[in-house]
């Protein structure tokens, strides 16, 4: 017996070392689908080359990058935030649940100095952040990013006014008079490098996007380098009047609501008088068109838009140079009009600009198109493609009287707002008087008068001849006019095919992102159908020639200051944000992919909230409550449509006075000691691939209402999603913040088996240090049967609530399997 | 507990101890004409009594309250053993159990039979059995209850064709059965097919191995094709060693079972390939008798996984829920399994097996003492861990349980037993079990009565 146990004892000890044990642990580095790959839109949807559905979680990076890094010397390394600080940014962002960012460059950023001469070490740092991100798992889209031109634009005031009350009419215009501001402090920080370094202004309302070199070609006439460049044009008018006739401005202060009669009027005068002459002494104040730009510091920046023509005549130069300048051909220094090397013939300043637009991108495409992890390039943020102002401008200065301005500006514009365009216009002396032509031209005051308005709209870049002094040549107001309708289809979609084509030769693989034009019509839209009952619309379509389109619109609810100058920012309760629902707004855009994109896939390219309600230290004291309960409309919005999305902004160096050190917008998701804010909105779980086609998806976070019923636990921090049979064998991705579930969470399956990753990310400094933890959940789903979908559900531990028929548990990284 | 709930509690513990007459005087069978029984009967009739304190552990939903109520249930089951023989070398065999049927729930005098409260029907068994070649050869084909040698891995009811060698000292078994499952097939024949079953096969045998020593041993194979793609070999090796020994006036009887698993899940692996299973179980069990005294010990282990879940490797054991400890709580009732046992609800189902990831090592005393002919009262000691406390959130103490069983065997064919039993668990029975906190591992008590018929 003996014999034959020991025999037993010695198969089996053979027959255990002869099987394998197999591999313990996951190496997900060295997993395929761990590694991020090129995503291809698939009709309606973007899809990886594992076959999985993308759905973005993204964010913009950053708000700051609108403004240089430095401006002497100027670069943008270090937008969105230096090299050195890359890895902890990044995996910051990807642990308050963002898969993917928009990463922003500034046309400026390329070709800073002069055309064709590119910031190559700028270039070097762009592709360096790529990388980096592809490292820490997260997409990236390219955008070149404008506002209203360029930064060039621009207008100064001061935070405190010098007459009046902030937030009241007359603190408004009160903020637009320099004084010698005695707190330097803010003048001299370092984290505020756009703003001139003088001693009268605190701050500037600005665009962003395009180098100087391109705006002097677009307003050749300007000195962008005059000391009152960004003063309010009518200051230097006002004085002139105010030396002439002293008692003008009772009149003027009565027109703001001010009793000049009252007591303290000697003093505001005198003030502003003092104001005047110690600026004009600076020659701060400007003296003409020249050296001064009808741009304003409106509080909400994009009213500019609508009412500067400086800046609308960069635009049309640059979409329609060719139409609306035919003759205009620019020239360098010396005066010689520059070559095209290609045609022979000199430059029109369309395709002086687009050509250089389109070559700055192609050397941004040339560092990233080896990146697996690019998603996509946006050609261009928010074309603005508003022409009235110019176009009633360039009526005025070509003959028509005020009265038939302002019925061309009501006709673009419509009744209420036409007429308040030509109030500003002519109240704020936007627009000069000019003097009537007789009607004969026979009589002897016709060719002084018409030489005198000749000049005049020369000097006010609206030539009447064409001259060869500055360039400039006379704008054809019929092209101005054909501007207005039909712009995106006309001009922007040209643009895109032009810029697309050019990336598609260094990036074969290439999405381009086109986004709708911001145009008269989306004014007087009232829908898809367009404005004037939708008879004329002509809707931009899918731009020829390339395969690979993503359609990416933006929306913002009504956040935004209201119009004036140095305004605070809005307030609002809770409760009358708590319910909002911004799905029919955002359905709006995106049935727009339906209507003229063939069906493209759709990703929200910015959407978000100021976190400054109130001032920043009421919102401080809140908790940023109002900016997460905005943000958690919107995310509900966006999963009950399942629509992809990238929220504005993470900003790495933003500041609670000066915002994203932009025109004080505020949006950024990491506050000045980066802390993570309003985490509980957007920190949410979400899948991030999917194996099979979506069908529907929820996350009810803390904010979420709900309606309570009798002897039901509220499903608080529930997650839900559900997609059709998989098609592939790569794992559907859900991201899970600790944040919703400290102390764990339970996962139920439809079917197959998922495992978690925990990982942690540092934020924070100055004494807020902390940690945010996350977990990646894989799901395999086992069945494969067509017309089986699949579903994954997530609940943390709550009293009351039965979990029974769980599949897995998870907490901290430890896991335990139950169903 | 409240008072009304005390009281209830009493008068139903009352009812169940009034003996049922008739079924004792009931010897099971009926003479053939040559003097051999023609039908064999046997039953197991159960009266029971359950009562069980609220606690994160029971299983109700927590609808009055947040940890749910008590448990409280009075039932009634029977099971029936029927042996047809045909002949002296062929038998049909019936089991089946009617039951569990709880007063408060099955009706007796329904009469819809498709009705949520008509009584609970189970068949069991239903196989045919019997001998070829002057005994040579055996054969039990049908549904049936099939073992392992060491019970941990085969303890099931299925349909099997259990074909044997029989020897004078032992005998040899071929045995193939297919599991049910209810996924994908569906129940209609047209569709039934062998590619999506779970098969068994299994080669076992026992030998004697002198005078006290008797050897189980086989090789059990499951082959799990119930989900497309990802199909599972298990090989099984399982014996069973078993000493038993009689010197006057001891009684002892030892035996240690040994079951090791290899073999792959096919495509189970997270990144699509092949998990390789490699666990093993254990038990060392001891019975000693001496005079009046009876001691029981038991010793049961179940390996752990490493804590990569659906990574290459899987070492847990693929577990019946079967064991020879005599743990109320932590493993099955022995009186009546109530389907709460820990060990089983520490694992997670796979199919007609359990799979703890995080293992088991559960040791247990059980000492009886017969103090009257017709008056047993036993103590039982349990305790148990996990063998891998990163499969239970880090923590490895699954609890200790002590009981407290009153046997009152008034009659050979009659017992009643009353229990009083608490369970106080660990933090890792709370990360595993308690699925509304798992931080909460609140003691819980036992009261259970049965009145026992079997014959």
């Amino acid at each position: 017996m003996r014999h034959s146990t020991t025999l037993l004892f010695a198969a089996l000890a053979t027959a255990v070392t002869a099987f394998s044990c197999g591999e313990s642990g996951y190496k997900f580095d060295e997993w395929e689908t761990h590694k991020l790959t090129r995503v291809n839109p698939q009709l309606t949807y973007l899809k990886d080359a594992h076959g999985r559905y993308l759905y973005m979680h993204g964010v913009n990076a950053s708000g700051s990058t609108k403004v240089p890094y430095e401006v002497d010397p100027l670069t943008y390394i270090g937008r969105p935030f230096p090299l050195d600080d890359a890895d902890r940014h990044l995996a910051l962002i990807k642990a308050m649940g963002f898969n993917s960012i928009r990463l922003l460059f500034m046309w400026e950023a390329v070709e800073p100095h002069a055309r064709g001469v590119y910031d190559t070490a700028f270039l070097d740092y762009f592709e360096a952040i790529i990388s980096k991100a592809n490292e820490h798992g997260l997409y990236v889209l390219i955008n070149a990013h404008e506002n209203l031109f360029s930064r060039f634009h621009n207008a100064n005031y001061n935070e405190e006014p010098l007459f009046g009350t902030k937030g009241d009419i007359m603190g408004t215009f009160g903020a637009l008079f320099p004084y010698p501001f005695k707190d330097r402090d803010f003048i001299t920080d370092p984290r505020h490098k756009d703003r001139r370094q003088r001693d009268w202004w605190t701050d500037q309302v600005k665009g962003d996007g395009a180098p100087k070199w391109a705006v002097k070609a677009c307003l050749p006439e300007k000195d962008l380098d005059a000391k009152s460049w960004g003063t309010f044009r009518p200051l230097g008018s006002l004085l002139t009047l105010l030396l002439n006739d002293p008692d003008s401005i009772t009149g003027l202060l009565a027109k703001f609501g001010f009793d000049a009669g009252g007591g303290g009027s000697d003093d505001l005068i005198a003030d502003i008088m003092s104001s005047l002459l110690t600026a004009s002494d600076e020659g701060l104040l400007p003296r003409g068109p020249h050296d001064s730009t009808d741009f304003m510091p409106w509080t909400f920046w994009g009213i500019n838009a609508a009412l500067s023509a400086d800046i609308e005549r960069c635009y049309a130069a640059f979409f329609a140079g060719d139409k609306v300048y035919p003759r205009y051909t620019v020239k360098d220094n010396a005066g010689a009009p520059i070559t095209n090397p290609v045609t022979g013939t000199p430059y029109n300043i369309k395709e002086y600009l687009q050509e250089a637009y389109t070559n700055a991108w192609v050397e941004v495409v040339k560092r990233a198109a080896k990146y697996p992890n690019i998603i996509g390039y946006d050609i261009m943020n928010e074309p603005t493609s508003v022409f009235i102002v110019l176009t009633a401008a360039t009526a005025y200065f070509q003959g028509a009287s005020t009265e038939a301005v302002t019925e061309l500006l009501v006709g673009l514009a419509g009744e209420e707002l036409g007429n308040q365009i030509a109030e500003l216009l002519f109240g704020l002396y936007l627009l000069p008087d000019l003097p009537k032509l007789p009607d004969s031209e026979n009589g002897p005051d016709y060719q002084k008068i018409k030489k005198e308005r000749n000049e005049t709209a020369a000097d006010w870049g609206f030539p009447l001849e064409d001259t060869d002094n500055v360039g400039l040549a006379i704008p054809d107001l019929f092209a101005l006019l054909d501007l207005n309708l039909g712009f995106a289809k006309k001009y922007l979609q040209p643009l895109y095919e032009r810029v697309g084509a050019e990336v598609l030769k260094v990036d074969p693989q290439a999405t381009i992102w086109i986004e709708e034009a911001f145009s008269p019509e989306m004014l007087l839209s009232t829908g898809l159908g367009g404005g004037v009952g939708g008879q004329f619309m002509e809707v931009m379509t899918v731009p020829a020639g390339i395969k690979n389109v993503v359609f990416s619109p933006h929306w913002y609810p009504d956040i935004y200051p209201f119009p004036g100058f140095n305004v605070a920012p809005r307030e609002f309760t809770r409760d009358e944000l708590r319910y909002r629902d911004y799905g029919p707004s955002l359905k709006a855009k995106y049935d727009l992919a339906a209507y003229s994109f063939s069906n493209v896939p759709t990703v929200y390219g910015e959407f978000g909230t100021y976190w400054n309600y109130g001032g920043i230290e009421k919102s401080v004291s809140e908790g940023y409550i109002l900016s997460a309960e905005i943000l958690d409309n919107f995310y509900e919005a966006f999963e009950g449509m399942f629509l992809s999305n990238m929220l504005w902004c993470y900003t790495a160096d933003n500041d609670y006075r000066y915002g994203d050190l932009w025109n004080k917008e505020d949006f950024s998701v990491l506050d000045p000691f980066e802390v993570p804010r309003g985490r509980e909105a957007y920190s949410r779980p979400h899948a991030t691939f999917l194996p099979g086609k979506p069908v529907s998806t929820h996350f009810y976070s803390g904010l979420h209402y709900f309606d309570p019923d009798k002897g039901k636990v509220d499903p608080e921090r529930e997650f839900y999603i559900e997609f059709e049979s998989k098609e592939t064998d790569a794992p559907a991705e859900i991201f899970v913040p600790e944040l919703h579930y400290p102390d764990g969470f339970y996962v139920w399956l439809s079917d197959g088996f998922a495992i978690a990753e925990y990982k942690t990310a540092a934020y924070g400094k100055e004494g807020r240090e902390g940690g945010l933890g996350y977990h990646t959940l894989y799901y395999f789903p086992s069945s494969d049967e067509p017309g089986r979908n699949h579903s994954v559900m997530i609940a943390p531990p709550l009293p009351g609530r039965v979990n029974e028929g769980w599949s897995h548990f998870f907490r901290k990284g430890e896991a335990v399997s139950g169903k | 507990m409240g008072k009304s709930t005390t009281a209830l509690s009493a008068f139903v513990a009352a009812l169940v101890l009034i003996p049922a007459a008739g079924w004792a005087q009931n010897d099971g069978g009926e003479q053939g004409d040559d003097g051999e029984r023609a039908i064999e009967f046997h039953a197991v009739l159960k009266n029971l009594y359950l009562y069980r304190n609220d606690s994160d552990f029971d299983r109700s939903a927590p609808v009055y309250n947040p940890d749910g109520q008590s448990m409280g249930v009075a039932g009634t089951d029977l099971r029936s053993f029927i042996t047809w023989h045909v002949s002296n070398k062929l038998r049909i065999h019936y089991e089946v159990e009617i039951g569990l049927n709880v007063w408060s729930r099955n009706s007796p005098d329904e009469g819809d039979p498709t009705a949520d409260d008509i009584f609970l029907l189970k068949h069991r068994e239903i196989y045919t059995e019997g001998t070829l070649a002057d005994d040579l050869v055996g054969f039990k084909v049908g549904y049936q209850r099939l073992n392992d040698p060491t019970v941990l891995f085969i303890g099931h009811w299925f349909g099997a064709a259990d074909f044997s060698l029989n020897f004078q000292k032992g005998a040899v078994h071929a045995v193939a059965g297919a599991f049910p499952d209810t996924t994908y097939e569906g129940l209609t024949a047209q569709f039934n097919n062998f590619t999506h079953d779970t098969a068994l096969f299994a080669l076992y045998g026992n030998a004697s191995l002198g005078r006290h020593l008797t050897l189980n041993a086989g090789l059990f194979t499951i082959q799990d094709e119930s989900v497309i793609g990802r199909s599972m070999t298990l090989w099984t090796p399982a014996l069973n060693l078993t000493a038993v020994m009689n010197p006057d006036p001891v009684s002892l009887s030892l035996s240690a079972d040994l079951a090791m698993q290899f073999g792959p899940s096919r495509g189970r692996s997270y990144d699509g390939g092949d998990q390789m299973n490699h666990g093993w179980a254990g038990q060392i069990h001891g019975a000693l008798t001496w005079k009046r005294f009876a001691l029981d010990a038991n010793v049961l282990a179940l390996s752990a996984d490493d804590p990569y879940d659906n990574d290459g490797s899987n070492g847990a054991f693929y577990y019946s829920g079967r064991t020879r400890s005599s743990t109320l709580f932590l493993t099955e009732d022995k009186v009546h399994d109530w389907y709460d046992n820990i060990d089983e609800r520490l694992a997670s189902p796979r199919g007609a097996f359990y799979l703890s990831r995080a293992g088991l090592l559960l040791a247990d005393l059980k000492l009886s003492y017969l103090v009257t002919r017709w008056f047993r009262p036993t103590l039982i000691f349990g305790t148990a861990r996990v063998l891998e406390s990163k499969n239970a959130l880090g923590e490895d103490y699954v609890g200790t349980e002590a009981d407290v069983d009153l046997q009152f065997p008034v009659d050979p064919a009659l017992t009643f037993h009353l229990i009083g039993g608490l369970l106080a668990p660990g933090g890792a029975a709370g990360a595993l079990v308690n699925s509304i906190d798992t931080n909460r591992a609140e003691n819980i008590w036992t009261a259970e009565a049965a009145m026992i018929v079997e014959f």
